[in-house]
């Protein structure tokens, strides 16, 4: 598969995500193009940067499978400043104050929110699309695309062009529309305008209302493989190992091994590997410090050293079970490691070790002390590693493994 | 670029535009003024990406270019300056430097290459005609504009301009206005377009003096001209319902009323009618016009007759007052006339007698009464 | 590696059977949140065992002492050593028990819970039994076992509850809280059992002593004296699902929830369906945030239910949710008479129309006809989007300058009238909803909409979900005005509209009303209102209308003359009301 990036410029790079891609250029110019689409996908796997890269391609003037970066109304595109397309996200409802110059303030701190955005998208389509609560826009939490937002948008579709043959709508978060925008937002989508398009992007499908997503054509975008997303992390100088334990994690989320790399992961999973070491052993000496240092660092939210517990599980699984080179092990060079506990335990039980790991984090989420979850785990690990082979055992254990 | 030019030139040239700069944008470059010089000729625009307008003034050009001016920085200052000659330019890295009497001021831009496209009118053929009839024309027929977004081609004047004629009809779909002018010629291709209201209520206000005032038609916009200063909006996109069809021709009941006696008649049941559905209700017999209200809600109820001239069938028929008088409104002749077909069928309504070169029809659907 | 053979030995069997206990804590912590369900279970115990009298008596909020005494059946050495084991209740021997379950408590996970976090002392003895038993238990460990002389009956006494989770220890709330939380738990057995005799002591204080009574004496007892006056009882039965309780007048309706009583066979239950069915049947009288009193008594065959679904059992599954929200729905809806409505109502009645109904007038007004003359029409070209800035001359009369203006219009969305007792502030799109609403309910009767033809038939597709809700509502559609011609295909032409409604958007209307109609279905409004409420939702005029004096004055007239004013038919408030009094008190106007 061909993985060079379909657009040249370097400066708006889309990830992977090469069929979606091709597809809705080949029903462009197939002259199959849907007037709706709904781009619909996890967060961080590329939606806003497909429905941009899309947008632009509806606007070139050329008929090639990408915007041709030649044609006026690519170059103004580039900047997402053309006067066709039109991008909507959702705000903070900013909430209104007795002054009315605190709301022109508040309106005016808005609209720069929304250029600054703006502008950090045609820098780096992944950026987030929401405006944060911001104190000096005295909003409340809700981000939310208003009936406003629609109406005017609404009012714009009906009128011609400006100067491309079309004019695009690329509206992100669509389920944050309430009722009363997905309602006026419908009326377009019954009988888009000739020369209109809308994509929509959402994590929260659900959370449209079904008549507004009949009228979309469903795009799904799934997570993106974890060689894409390493490579792509690679190229923007993270260290390999680095790259590669970042990309395992993030569940296909550009944004998440982002900041996963950003962290330092590899210190974390060399604090796994003391605590399953400690756990093995339940030694009260050495368990405390081990699960202090599991769940003690700062830089990551407490799932992430779960998950790495599991990919050790899912790592131990793949490994017996694959007679091949086990590529993909997200230890990597920790396979010693790896086939040291497969030969020293030979019955392990992984599934049900992954299951008190979840387990564990349930009992956290329920309000039980860190110490007391932990120790929990640490006894259920132990048994789920079952019994410790003879010496003899392990030593044959371990040499076929090694061969294999 | 260039060139130097009086404080007063040049501001009152820019503040015409300065109601077209939007205040807060999305688009940065879209608040900015275009400046375009060429010889001694200064084009500045501005536009919200809906309406665009464009002025020309006179300079001493010196060097040919073009640039965005920051607008609100740059006529604030202007305006501040005292009435001297000032010197502009604008440098390749895109800053802007007025200079005036020792006064230096150097103002951060965005890049010229960003703005939107201005469409060009240079091969389009202008209609001319005088703004008085323009107006005329717009405020008859601006009352039956719907507000129906659903319906956005409703939500707009359609013009129809041929060699002959210029044509414009409004309707909401309860009310119709059509009304075309004889002018005097031209020569471009005959043309349709739907023309959004505001567009036509800002065309309105172009047309404040005695000149003329030329009009562009073009596939994607409509321009309006008068002096320097030319107006470009976008059109609406659709087709315009089939408006001839629903004008009906053998509407053989023919009702002429005294307008004023009518209208008063009218306005009175109207106060007396549910505020809400405004019904009335006509009793048309040979040589008068009972208009009946009542309000059950409420309580209120009220009868009085008209004369009037009538060949056809007797009729009973139901209107919504404020429809009847917004048309009535719209009649300069002494009488109107009123062609009716059924009691739920479009009328048709007329003055006597045409303006010279004018015509004027407008529809009234009535309200069926239960 | 080798570290790990060599300590392995000393250090797990001691952490093993923490690790146990653990596992009971745990499990007891999703069935023992706090005090109150402690309370709550014992409590249950006691009616299972026919109890006609319960005292209770709680120490430091339930964390010192909880302590449940009945004159019941009392128990036997074997049954009080089994009702210790986990998953060993005599309640349910067999699963497809489940399916009959007419007893409180059947899970038996209660106690041993309960135990392994507490020291409990239990004396029981059996009726007609010579002796008793008093048993003791430390944190699940029978600690002392003894035979006793004993009247029939169980005490139960619940000590030091959490003493070995001081994790679940720390998420007790205050005291206070706590309290209150129990003292929820008593008066919702006590109104559920108003024929057993109750007392409730905390810290040595007796705080209730409760009489066998019936129900109202029981809201009496409980609440205060005429407490039971301001409550409408309920009696209704419809499909195997029978109703009874009381529902409190408007006056009793609180900004906080707290005092929603629901019992299902007996059993207090929580049921997000039901509090929806109260408060959609109530929605006219409950003003946004407003929670009303209830404590409403549901009968229905247990193999209609699912009780066995959150480990509290209180939130409860219905095998048929329409039949039994239907049901409670409309034995509210049936006892909403004038006595629920009149006294909230009189209170925002324009002075005018309060006038005519009050004594002795404190505030002068205009007399209607005064307001009415010399007014011309607006006429609806003053909405045109092109209108200029010229006015005919004769649209404002110079006279009408002198009237006192009646309403005003604030930021195109809010009325602000002069009523007797202050001020009233009207959500225009709210108040029209009302008004509108209710004519349409009306039409359906009488057609009071007449129907505007269209000069430009507006063609219909519909897909088949919709088609079917349209063919649903197709006839009371043409008795609000419109006329819809079938085209065959789900495609249908719309040649007239409800007249008067010009500030709306026709072409959309339809659809739009055929949504509402789904959504008010779905939230069980029945088939009429569901399609008045869509119809005015979207009939209605929105914020940001400008309104004509008349027609301002209209929509507040119509307004007061509905049925419910003071709410839009989802149930939000259509008028503030700010009184005299609070104006004074806001400008510090002491008198």
């Amino acid at each position: 598969m061909a993985k060079k990036p379909l657009t040249k410029s370097g400066s708006f790079p889309v990830i992977g995500q090469m069929r979606i891609r091709r597809l809705l250029a080949q029903s462009l110019r197939a002259g199959r193009a849907a007037h709706a689409y709904l781009l619909v996908g996890p967060g961080g796997v590329g939606k806003t940067a497909v429905a941009l890269e899309f947008a632009r391609l509806l606007l070139c003037s050329g008929d090639g499978d990408q915007p041709c970066e030649q044609c006026d109304d690519c170059r103004i595109s580039r900047t997402l400043q053309h006067p066709d397309l039109r991008i909507v996200f959702p705000l903070p409802a900013v909430k209104k104050s007795s002054s009315s110059d605190d709301d022109d303030n508040a309106a005016d701190a808005l609209s720069e929110e929304i250029a600054a955005t703006i502008t950090r998208l045609t820098r780096d389509p992944y950026a987030a699309t929401e405006i944060e609560k911001k104190s000096a826009v005295g909003s409340t939490a809700l981000q939310l695309i208003k009936i406003g937002e629609i109406r005017s948008i609404l009012h714009s579709a009906m009128l011609k062009p400006y100067q491309a043959a079309r004019k695009v709508f690329v509206i992100c978060h669509a389920d944050t529309m309430n009722d009363s925008a997905q309602n006026a937002f419908l009326k377009v989508l019954e009988e888009p305008p000739e020369a209109g398009y809308f994509l929509l992007t959402t994590e929260r499908e659900q959370m449209l209302r079904p008549t507004v997503r009949s009228r979309c054509q469903r795009i799904p975008l799934f997570p993106l493989p974890a060689e894409d997303l390493a490579k792509a992390l690679a190229e923007s100088g993270v260290e390999d190992a680095a790259a590669n334990l970042s990309a395992q994690l993030s569940g296909g989320s550009v944004t998440r091994a982002r900041e996963l790399a950003k962290g330092d992961v590899r210190a974390l999973q060399a604090c796994v590997i003391d605590f399953l070491k400690a756990s093995a052993t339940c030694d009260p000496f050495k368990l405390p410090a081990a699960a202090d240092a599991l769940l003690g660092g700062e830089s990551f939210p407490q799932h992430v050293a779960f998950d790495l517990l599991k990919l050790f599980f899912r790592d131990l699984s793949v490994r017996r079970s694959a007679s091949a080179q086990a590529s993909g092990l997200t230890f990597g060079e920790s396979e010693a490691i790896v086939d040291g506990v497969l030969s020293a335990f030979p019955d392990v039980d992984s599934d049900a070790a992954a299951r008190a790991v979840d387990e564990c984090a349930g009992h956290l989420a329920r309000g039980y002390t860190e110490t007391f979850a932990l120790y929990t785990l640490a006894i259920r690990l132990r048994e789920c590693l079952g019994p410790r082979a003879s010496t003899k055992h392990s030593s044959t254990r371990s040499t076929h493994a090694s061969h294999a | 670029m260039k060139f130097q030019a009086s404080q007063s030139s040049l501001f009152s040239a820019f503040q015409t535009l300065a109601t077209i700069i939007p205040t807060k944008s999305p688009m940065p470059v879209l608040m900015h003024f275009l400046v375009q010089l060429t010889g001694k000729k200064l084009v500045v625009t501005a536009t919200d990406l809906e309406i665009s307008m464009e002025t020309q003034l006179e300079v001493s050009g010196e060097e040919d270019g073009k640039a965005l001016f920051p607008a609100r920085k740059y006529l604030e200052l202007l305006r501040e300056l005292p009435d001297v000659p000032i010197h502009v330019e604008a440098a390749d890295n895109g800053r802007i430097t007025l200079t005036a009497e020792g006064k230096n001021y150097n103002l951060a831009s965005e890049n010229v290459q960003n703005y939107p496209k201005v469409p060009s009118l240079e091969k389009v053929e202008p209609l001319r005609l005088s703004q008085s009839q323009l107006r005329r024309m717009i405020s008859k027929c601006s009352f039956a504009v719907s507000r129906d977004e659903l319906r956005p081609q409703l939500t707009g004047v359609y013009a129809k301009v041929s060699a002959q004629e210029l044509r414009f009809v409004t309707t909401d779909g309860h009310r119709l206005v059509k009304i075309g002018y004889q002018h005097n010629g031209y020569k471009g291709a005959a043309l349709e377009s739907i023309v959004p209201a505001k567009a036509m209520q800002n065309a309105a206000r172009l047309c404040e003096r005695e000149g003329d005032i030329e009009m562009f038609f073009t596939d994607k916009q409509i321009a309006f001209r008068v002096g320097p200063t030319t107006m470009i909006t976008k059109l609406i996109e659709g087709r315009y319902p089939n408006y001839e069809a629903v004008i009906p021709s053998d509407n053989k009941n023919k009702l002429t009323l005294d307008l004023d006696q009518f209208q008063a008649a009218v306005r009175r049941a109207a106060i007396v009618s549910n505020e809400i559905s405004r019904q009335i209700r006509l009793k048309i017999s040979a040589d008068n016009v009972e208009i009946l209200v009542e309000d059950i809600e409420q309580g209120n109820e009220g009868r009085e007759s008209v004369s009037c001239s009538y060949a056809g069938e007797p009729m009973d028929i139901g209107y919504n007052a404020a429809y009847v008088l917004d048309v009535l409104k719209q009649i300069d002749t002494g009488e109107v006339v009123l062609d009716l077909g059924t009691p739920t069928s479009a009328g048709i309504v007329k003055p006597t007698e045409q303006e010279e070169k004018e015509d004027l029809l407008m529809l009234i659907m009535p309200v069926r009464l239960n | 590696m080798t570290s790990v053979a060599s300590s392995e030995r000393n250090s797990l069997p001691k952490i093993r059977i923490l690790a146990e206990n653990v596992v009971n804590q745990i499990a007891a912590g999703e069935v023992v949140e706090r005090a109150a369900s402690v309370l709550k279970e014992l409590v249950e115990n006691s009616l299972d065992a026919g109890a006609t009298r319960v005292q209770i008596v709680l120490k430091g909020s339930g964390r010192s002492l909880i302590q449940v005494v009945d004159d019941g059946c009392g128990m036997s050495r074997d049954d009080l050593l089994l009702a210790f084991e986990r998953h060993a209740t005599s309640k349910l021997a067999r699963a497809e028990d489940l399916q009959t379950v007419k007893t409180l408590g059947f899970r038996g996970e209660a106690l041993p819970s309960i135990a392994s976090v507490s020291f409990i002392e239990v004396r029981s003895a059996a009726t007609g039994a010579a002796s008793g038993t008093l048993l003791r238990l430390e944190a699940g460990r029978i600690a002392h076992d003894e035979p006793i002389a004993s009247n029939a009956g169980t005490s139960m006494a619940v000590h030091s509850l959490f003493f070995n989770t001081p994790a679940r220890a720390r998420f007790l709330k205050s005291a206070a809280t706590e309290l209150a939380h129990l003292i929820r738990i008593f008066k919702q057995y006590a109104l559920a059992y108003p024929e057993i005799a109750w007392t409730l002591t905390h810290d040595d204080a007796l705080e209730y002593n409760l009489p066998p009574a019936d129900l109202s004496t029981r809201l009496n007892d409980l609440f205060g004296a005429g407490f039971s006056d301001k409550t409408a009882s309920l009696q209704f039965e419809a499909g195997g699902v029978v109703v009874s309780g009381v529902v409190g007048l408007p006056e009793l309706n609180k900004k906080s929830r707290g005092n929603q009583y629901l019992f299902l066979n007996c059993r207090p239950v929580q049921s997000a369906l039901l509090h929806s069915a109260v408060r959609s049947a109530l929605r006219e009288l409950l003003e946004e945030g407003e929670w009303p009193f209830y404590a409403v008594f549901l009968e229905i065959a247990p193999s209609e239910l699912d009780v066995n679904v959150h480990p509290a059992k209180l939130e409860v599954k219905f095998a048929d949710e329409q039949r039994v929200h239907g049901a409670l729905y409309r034995a509210i809806r049936s006892v909403l008479t004038e006595r629920f409505v009149q006294d909230s109502r009189l209170a925002v009645l324009p002075s005018d129309a309060a006038e005519r109904s009050s004594e002795n007038p404190s505030v002068a007004v205009p007399q209607r006809s005064d307001l009415f003359s010399r007014q011309t029409v607006a006429s609806s070209g003053d909405m045109s989007p092109l209108t200029s800035g010229a006015r005919a001359p004769d649209a404002l009369s110079s006279e009408q300058g002198l009237l006192r203006p009646a309403i005003f219009q604030v930021h195109g969305k809010h009325l602000i009238a002069q009523i007797q007792s202050g001020i009233a502030i009207v959500d225009q799109h709210a108040a029209h909803e009302r008004v509108l609403f209710e004519k349409a309910i009306r039409s359906f009767d009488e057609r009071s909409f007449h129907a505007q033809q269209l000069l430009f038939p507006m063609l219909l597709e519909l897909d088949p979900e919709m088609d079917a809700l349209f063919v649903e509502v197709r006839d009371d559609l043409a008795k609000l005005g419109f006329q819809i011609r079938d085209f065959g295909q789900r495609t249908y032409s719309v040649e007239a509209v409800p007249a008067g409604l010009r500030r709306v958007s026709e072409s959309g209307m339809i659809r739009a009303m055929l949504e509402e109609y789904r959504e008010f279905r779905r939230a069980r409004f029945e088939p009429l209102e569901a399609l008045a409420a869509g119809f005015a939702c979207h009939a209605a005029i929105r914020a940001g209308d400008l309104l004509t004096a008349d027609e301002m004055t209209a929509l507040m007239n119509e307004l007061f003359a509905t049925r419910f004013p003071l709410t839009c038919p989802h149930g939000r408030p259509t008028v503030i009301h700010v009184t005299l009094s609070e104006l004074d008190r806001r400008f510090k106007r002491t008198e």
